[in-house]
């Protein structure tokens, strides 16, 4: 990856996704936040699969797993797996229409999710199954068209190849 | 993927990867400060803009605690002296000193099915882990991992907790399981014909060696007794204020591998018992 201002928006954006990954939130607000750095992968995956790929993936997957300090890997799995079906579906993702897209977020989330929930379960106590575990999936979906619309103006602005 | 399922594996069995994880918590370590300034200024303005008259009141009232305290000090100090002669004529070797650390917790949300907390000293500090962390009501949990500049704590409430603790009333050794829920402990394995009630307080028992014997950790709020059950249902609330944490001390033995944080400044001595 050369080091120019594009890299500098991407690195920027996935920071910024970051930061609100670990934001503190009133305590009724926390299950309801979006996967943040999920978006970001997603949006940079479709618009430039050949900058933003599986490493790519897999390294922001691994800041969160030690942001949110979770076990190292549990976010970094996914998001490798996510950040390759972008990059290789890219062409034809790029032309779905964004609720169509969004439901492949839910989806992606939800993944997530239930990867929580069988580690949780292998590794320690299970977690209490109830609604809030749709709650993140749900967040993410709404959220995606202002977040396609966002980065897509900041990279559009700022003519980022 | 392979090298994230390998990582996680690897992260679970064995803390081989803890040196992987400083190193990228480092990486992480200007976020997180960018995240806590604002709630840190709020924090450092409150002190400074706060009203004289307020202070005033705020001062007589911790000279009037400070008097009680020295009250109460001076009792205890009798005691250890005559503990310590009990314990001679015991010929028991165990040290009671202990060394405490002062820290700070940053608001930041970790994992929201887990209860841990971020705070603001790390391996460069002293902090070692599986070390003990308390405030000033009680026991609030252990260090879990390390980084050069902050360290994670996993807070007695986390659902993989347990603490060994013992009902101060009668000695009965058990242990407190965290629920999930701040404030909550489960006690298991209480038989039904147990002498326990509710408003007795758990200390911790010294046993498994992380905590320092003597603590609080918990008052019995309810005992169920079921007697189609084998045991009893026993729910605990932590003393300390885990809803709540503006101040936390990091405890070590003396005598232990952090000899050397001893000489830092932020460290201070106090006496255990």
């Amino acid at each position: 990856m050369v080091f120019n201002q594009g890299s500098l928006v991407i690195g920027g954006s996935f920071i910024a996704a970051l930061i609100l990954t670990i934001l503190p939130l009133p305590q009724w607000a926390i299950p309801f936040r979006p996967e943040w750095v999920l978006l970001t992968l997603f949006y940079w995956g479709i618009a430039l699969p050949q900058r933003v790929g599986i490493f790519s993936g897999w390294l922001s997957g691994l800041l969160v797993d030690v942001a949110q300090g979770m076990i190292l890997g549990q976010n970094a799995l996914l998001f490798t797996l996510f950040a390759y079906i972008t990059s290789r579906l890219s062409l034809r993702l790029r032309i779905y229409h964004p609720w169509r897209q969004a439901i492949l977020l839910f989806l992606m989330a939800l993944t997530l999710q239930l990867e929580s929930l069988i580690i949780h379960g292998i590794i320690d106590t299970p977690e209490r199954v109830d609604f809030t575990l749709w709650l993140p999936p749900i967040t993410t979906m709404l959220l995606w068209p202002s977040v396609l619309l966002l980065l897509r103006n900041l990279r559009q602005g700022l003519g980022v190849e | 993927m392979f090298l994230s399922l390998v990582m996680m594996i690897t992260d679970h069995r064995q803390h081989h990867l803890e040196g992987v994880r400083s190193v990228l918590s480092l990486a992480i370590y200007p976020l997180q400060l960018l995240v806590n300034a604002p709630v840190a200024l709020l924090r450092d303005s409150d002190e400074t803009l706060t009203m004289r008259e307020k202070l005033v009141i705020e001062n007589r009232a911790l000279k009037r605690q400070q008097l009680l305290d020295g009250v109460k000090l001076q009792r205890l100090t009798t005691l250890e002296e005559e503990n310590r002669r009990l314990r001679t004529l015991l010929q028991s070797t165990r040290s009671r000193w202990l060394q405490v650390m002062i820290a700070e917790p940053f608001a930041l949300d970790l994992d929201p099915t887990r209860e841990m907390l971020q705070i603001n000293k790390g391996s460069r500090h002293g902090v070692f882990r599986n070390q003990a962390v308390l405030d000033a009501h009680g026991v609030l949990g252990q260090v879990y991992h390390t980084s050069a500049y902050s360290s994670t704590i996993i807070l007695i409430t986390d659902p993989n907790h347990s603490i060994p603790v013992r009902i101060s009333r009668n000695g009965l050794h058990t242990i407190a399981l965290g629920s999930g829920d701040a404030t909550e402990l489960l006690i298991p394995h209480i038989t039904n014909s147990a002498d326990v009630q509710a408003g007795d307080l758990l200390v911790t028992s010294g046993l498994g060696q992380t905590f320092p014997p003597g603590y609080p950790v918990a008052v019995i709020t309810r005992v169920i007794k079921n007697l189609t059950r084998q045991y009893a249902e026993v729910i605990a609330e932590p003393t300390a204020l885990i809803q709540n944490i503006q101040e936390l001390l990091l405890v070590w033995h003396k005598e232990s591998q952090r000899e050397e944080a001893a000489t830092l400044p932020e460290t201070t001595e106090i006496v255990n018992q």
